[in-house]
């Protein structure tokens, strides 16, 4: 009965990582999508790298709302998840809802599993920077206006400049629960990157403030959003103090410009993985 | 004769002897030498061999020991299964990608190993325990470093395959802790699964309660299969399915926002207000009626934590600080009297 006990244990150990070894086998079997990525949207991971953990992770970076205090803080980077595409994607919608309700019916929503459609460097990107661009133009007319001291204009110029010139070019501008429509759809395997994802739906402005307009918001988050970097690609990395150096915000083109270009690909399962790293030359 | 059997007999041979010392000292019953020497000596022959069976505890000082050598064990199987996870962590950067592999799948198999070699070296399975904790803590990092190492989308069904592991291991070698760790891991897959009924997000599970009572009936349902061989694990089972059942309840008492129930949140509150106050009521009752008393105290603790936590929500804005606390200690007095009486109503019923 023992041995069998055993010998069932050891059985079940085996088992299930021939299943999931079988499965990154399988999902690196076909190529989903190939880009070539920078710093700039691979930044590495915090945690990594210090001296309780060696490994290396990059982060898929696509967080864009960085300056809260200009028009830019007003930028919805899912301004095109609508009502129609949160319904497609599960949530309810009932237009019976009050302002009052709305922050109770939508938030007790709970997450849906989805994809995600990643775009590098395109029309989202296009538009963001001009946003950016337009921000940066009116901050002369602010200081004539009086509405900003010149602290402040420079420390909005500062960070729209970093934006603009090291922030990252990736944003997720689809989402659904057919991966292989999404592909359709977006079929630049180069420009768009389709991940496993989750998807929330929340109202603001009708609990807190009744009176005012609410608004329901949905929000996709990367299920995948760190990438290991295997060993043997480490090299660039090695011999670098995580806080003096690829912790850091990217480089922007006056400081050398991203570090390093990582060859990014995704397989059958949607799951990313990294095929290179190589350094940038010093612009 | 099984283990626990071998204990309840030398248990009932050391009550035996200082009953009968008792009887002796007030003269009401006094064994001749050669009796007391026949029965002295069968009782010892009796707990050497239960001792060389089983090793069982033969006296009060061994038993101490034995639930200080469990702790002790548990805690050493806590360290040591952290030492592995930051060990891991610690090397994982500096070795190639197949070497992390082959060393995630190598450590759970040794270990399991090692659960083989320990119990064939010390039968009371303290250290077999503690290897066995390893094991599993081994395979939890195995799958959770795969899932890393590959960039895998993260999946409910680990939790399935690591409670099947410690059941299994559970089972061959009659460790409890791993029954627990087993336990723990199934109500992860089940209230995570119960959550995707809904259609949301596996691992958003912990936000509705009621994941976790569905999970707990189905775990407190389990005590009720037959054990024959290991009459203690149907404890274990009654008590953490009812645990998760009354700590979700508590939680949805208090907060009905976060119900799946689509009403009034007050309305939430409430209902489960009053299904906290009637399962632990009913849970007293289904301890008393099977002497489980495990289960009578876990329903006398949560009913008492209830009708503070509805004290709390009636008394304590208005009502003076010593006042309150002086209500909370009658009613604990009056909780006492309640539970004496019915004590003494089932010694009354017994036989």
């Amino acid at each position: 009965m023992k041995q069998r006990g055993l010998l069932t244990a050891l059985g079940l150990l085996l088992l299930v990582n021939v299943v999931v070894l079988g499965g990154v086998s399988y999902n690196r079997s076909g190529e989903d999508a190939v880009m070539t990525l920078t710093e700039r949207e691979l930044p590495v991971a915090s945690g990594y790298a210090y001296q309780e953990n060696s490994g290396l992770s990059l982060r898929i970076n696509t967080y864009h709302s960085f300056y809260w205090t200009g028009k830019a803080g007003n930028y919805d980077e899912f301004g095109w998840l609508d009502s129609k595409k949160l319904e497609s994607l599960g949530f309810s919608f009932d237009p019976r809802v009050t302002s009052g309700e709305k922050n109770d019916y939508y938030d007790r929503q709970l997450p849906r599993q989805t994809f995600a459609v990643v775009e590098f460097d395109d029309a989202a990107w296009t538009a963001w920077k001009k946003i950016l661009e337009d921000e940066l133009a009116s901050l002369g007319q602010e200081g004539q206006d009086g509405k900003k001291t010149d602290k402040e204009r420079e420390s909005a110029r500062h960070g729209i400049e970093r934006e603009l010139k090291a922030g990252s070019r990736l944003f997720i501008v689809d989402a659904g629960k057919d991966p292989a429509l999404l592909r359709q759809q977006h079929t630049d395997r180069s420009r768009y990157l389709i991940l496993p994802a989750t998807a929330r739906v929340s109202s603001w402005g009708g609990y807190a403030y009744p009176e005012a307009k609410s608004s329901i918001r949905g929000h996709i988050s990367l299920l995948i959003d760190e990438i290991n970097v295997p060993r043997h690609l480490h090299t660039l990395f090695d011999g670098r103090q995580p806080q003096k150096g690829f912790n850091k915000y990217p480089p922007i083109t006056s400081e050398g410009g991203p570090r390093y270009e990582v060859s990014l690909r995704s397989g059958k399962r949607y799951e990313p993985w990294i095929e290179n790293i190589e350094r940038r030359q010093v612009q | 004769m099984n283990k626990n059997e071998a204990q309840e007999r030398a248990d009932r041979i050391r009550a035996f002897r200082e009953e009968l010392a008792q009887a002796e000292t007030e003269k009401i019953l006094v064994l001749t030498p050669d009796q007391g020497a026949q029965l002295t000596s069968y009782h010892n022959r009796l707990l050497d061999k239960l001792a060389g069976d089983f090793d069982v505890d033969t006296s009060g000082e061994q038993k101490q020991l034995s639930m200080g050598m469990r702790i002790i064990s548990f805690l050493g199987a806590a360290a040591i299964s952290a030492a592995v996870f930051f060990f891991f962590y610690r090397f994982w950067g500096v070795i190639s990608t197949p070497m992390q592999v082959a060393l995630l799948v190598a450590a759970p198999v040794l270990a399991t190993l090692g659960i083989e070699f320990a119990k064939r070296r010390e039968r009371t399975l303290y250290f077999a325990a503690i290897v066995g904790l390893v094991a599993f803590a081994c395979f939890v990092l195995n799958l959770s470093m795969l899932g890393q190492i590959f960039n895998i989308t993260p999946s409910q069904n680990a939790f399935l395959v690591w409670s099947a592991f410690a059941f299994i291991l559970a089972y061959t070698y009659g460790i409890r802790i791993l029954q627990v760790a087993g336990i723990l891991s199934l109500l992860g897959w089940l209230a995570a699964t119960v959550g995707t009924w809904k259609g949301c997000y596996w691992l958003s599970f912990g936000e509705r309660p009621e994941n976790f009572i569905i999970a707990g009936l189905a775990i407190f349902g389990l005590s009720f299969i037959k054990h024959k061989k290991h009459e203690d694990f149907p404890r274990y089972y009654r008590v953490f399915g009812l645990l998760v059942v009354f700590i979700a309840v508590l939680i949805l008492a208090n907060w009905g926002r976060i119900s799946y129930l689509p009403f009034n949140i007050k309305a939430i509150e409430y209902s489960y207000q009053v299904i906290g106050f009637a399962a632990s009521g009913l849970t007293i009752w289904i301890g008393i009626r099977n002497h489980w008393p495990g289960t009578v105290n876990l329903g006398s603790t949560f009913f008492t934590i209830f009708l503070y936590t509805k004290f709390y929500d009636w008394w304590w804005t208005w009502m003076p600080k010593y006042l309150f606390f002086l209500v909370l200690g009658l009613v604990a007095v009056l909780l006492l009297f309640i539970l004496k009486r019915l004590r003494a109503t089932s010694r009354e019923v017994a036989p």
